[in-house]
């Protein structure tokens, strides 16, 4: 095993490379905006509840296609997506300038979400799938249609938020003035928690349920600690999270880890290993 | 030309989201009529829990009217309205700049150069650097970024709520000659609860508190509408005031202990968003 050259030499971790980096460019993006929102409880939240739509879809997908049919990725992603929006559509209407804190309602979602789709794969779905798999991932198993639907949706993201950025900016910082100036901040919000559902649902079989959530938090918490301006935070947070991308698949090949957890660990290590330094820095100035 | 027209403007919070108050208190504003026209400031003066910031927050369009109609003859939607609340809304832990913050003045339609951040900056006599993050301002500072987005937007109404408060005196002063300059171009709505700031830079004024409201000429006022508003607030306010002699009142013994659902420790029962 060579820790760089295996990348050349096996497809399935080419994939996998290719994968994680096309769900850090996309996380990177979503990140500092998640954090800012302070989204941070609602991404973890939704990928809970993302357990209700693989549960429902591991459970049909049989009667749909055969098994062993190459369609079968796709069709489970797509059902995963369309439960995972119909849940998360209520509860972005439903945190939208409300009274009944924002917390208590993502808790709600989370533990009805979640419990029910265990329920169902107790269910409907043994041995029709591993959903160990989603809740901790499985970035070696990456198909090509996997990675096709992850370029599309990496695209389709940057395009919805670069257009319009300065929008955003000012939806994050100040939704009320964003509404008084004629801003469709309704729109904003339920826009931002169905990319959020794409992201996660697309970024499953990549870090798992569990894991995503540090793919969605520590780039921003990096850019929003550390850009000097709103703007800068999406660029600081892709680069913050590309290189640690890199450096935990590249770690985990080597050291012969689990993918999705080296990444996650990478990422809290080298984040905490610059604010040491910026520490340091501040102390000796 | 009048710049915004209020009729019969009422507020009530839902019944169905607070079952547990009373009709009378979930009303907190009852037929409020008034006008405001471009070169006028128009001070709102009242109790707390008199309506006042939940009246601004009507005319801003974040809450609806439960009946009534408020009319903006220069503007087709909310937008040309400015609304500096209160509370200071900022996300401290964001790090937009002010030129990013001024940059979206004009949005949805177009984004605002720099070279007219910087004449806006300088116009509200802001001095720092354009690109500073907004977190490093105080709070004079912030609403004069504030300001400079109204000068940007070319913004007809101005609303303030409160804007002098945690300003010294002189801040006070600065903040008040400012919106005289911008009142040339916009009409300026802002409630405070200093009344000597209020008698010496408004215009018009109006007295709130729920179903009571006078609206005149400040050279109008006198004390028994002040008691009318404030009620046992008032011999507090004459003792709390600067020069207390405003308007020659004298004391008189607090009747009022329960008046039309505020209380007297100066509880706040101001409306909040329920849009």
């Amino acid at each position: 095993m060579n820790w760089l050259t295996d990348f050349i030499t096996f497809p399935f971790l080419q994939k996998a490379l290719f994968g994680a980096i096309a769900l850090a460019l996309t996380c990177g993006l979503l990140s500092p905006m998640v954090v800012a929102k302070r989204f941070a409880f609602m991404g973890s939240s939704i990928a809970h509840g993302a357990l209700l739509g693989v549960s429902i879809s591991l459970a049909l997908v049989d009667f749909i296609v055969p098994k062993g049919n190459p369609s079968t990725s796709l069709l489970i992603f797509a059902i995963t997506t369309l439960v995972t929006m119909l849940a998360a559509t209520p509860l972005a209407l439903t945190t939208f300038r409300q009274k009944l804190p924002s917390d208590a309602l993502i808790g709600l979602f989370f533990t009805a979400t979640m419990g029910l789709g265990l329920l169902i794969h107790q269910a409907l779905g043994p041995g029709k799938g591993d959903l160990m798999s989603y809740l901790f991932g499985n970035i070696l198993m990456l198909s090509t249609l996997d990675l096709s639907i992850l370029a599309l949706l990496s695209v389709s993201i940057f395009a919805i938020v670069w257009k319009k950025k300065s929008s955003w900016i000012l939806f994050l910082y100040d939704e009320e003035a964003a509404f008084i100036q004629g801003l469709p901040t309704k729109r904003y919000h339920v826009l931002f928690f169905l990319i959020l559902t794409l992201v996660i649902v697309s970024g499953l079989k990549i870090s798992g349920v569990i894991l995503i959530n540090s793919f969605l938090l520590i780039p921003g918490i990096f850019s929003l600690k550390y850009a000097p301006s709103a703007k800068k935070t999406f660029s600081y947070s892709i680069t913050f999270a590309l290189i640690t991308t890199l450096i935990g698949v590249v770690l985990a090949n080597g050291l012969g880890l689990g993918m999705g957890p080296t990444l996650a660990v990478t990422q809290v290590a080298i984040f905490l290993a610059i604010y040491a330094l910026y520490w340091v820095k501040a102390k000796i100035a | 030309m009048n710049t915004i027209r209020v009729k019969d403007l009422s507020f009530s919070y839902p019944a169905k989201e607070f079952e547990n108050l009373a009709d009378s208190d979930r009303e907190i504003l009852h037929k409020i009529t008034f006008e405001v026209s471009r070169g006028e400031i128009l001070g709102i003066l009242g109790p707390n829990g008199g309506g006042k910031s939940t009246l601004l927050k009507l005319l801003a369009g974040l809450l609806k009217p439960t009946s009534g109609t408020i009319e903006y003859p220069h503007t087709d939607h909310q937008e040309g309205i400015i609304y500096i609340p209160q509370k200071d809304l900022r996300n401290l832990s964001y790090p937009i700049t002010i030129f990013e913050y001024l940059e979206s003045s004009r949005l949805p339609q177009d984004k605002v150069s720099k070279a007219q951040c910087l004449e806006a900056i300088e116009r509200v006599e802001l001095k720092r650097p354009i690109d500073q993050q907004m977190s490093g301002l105080s709070g004079g500072e912030y609403q004069r970024v504030l300001l400079a987005k109204a000068y940007l937007q070319k913004s007809k109404l101005i609303l303030m709520d409160e804007p002098t408060k945690g300003l010294d005196g002189i801040g006070q002063d600065k903040l008040l000659e400012l919106l005289g300059e911008f009142k040339k171009e916009a009409a300026v709505i802002l409630v405070d609860h200093n009344i000597a700031q209020v008698l010496k830079h408004c215009d018009r004024l109006l007295c709130l508190n729920k179903s009571f409201h006078w609206h005149d000429h400040r050279s109008q006022l006198n004390k028994d509408i002040l008691e009318h508003t404030y009620h046992c607030e008032f011999e507090h306010l004459l003792i709390h005031e600067k020069g207390g002699d405003i308007l020659q009142h004298e004391h008189h013994a607090c009747l009022h202990h329960n008046h039309e659902g505020h209380d007297h420790d100066g509880h706040d029962h101001d409306g909040e968003d329920t849009k």
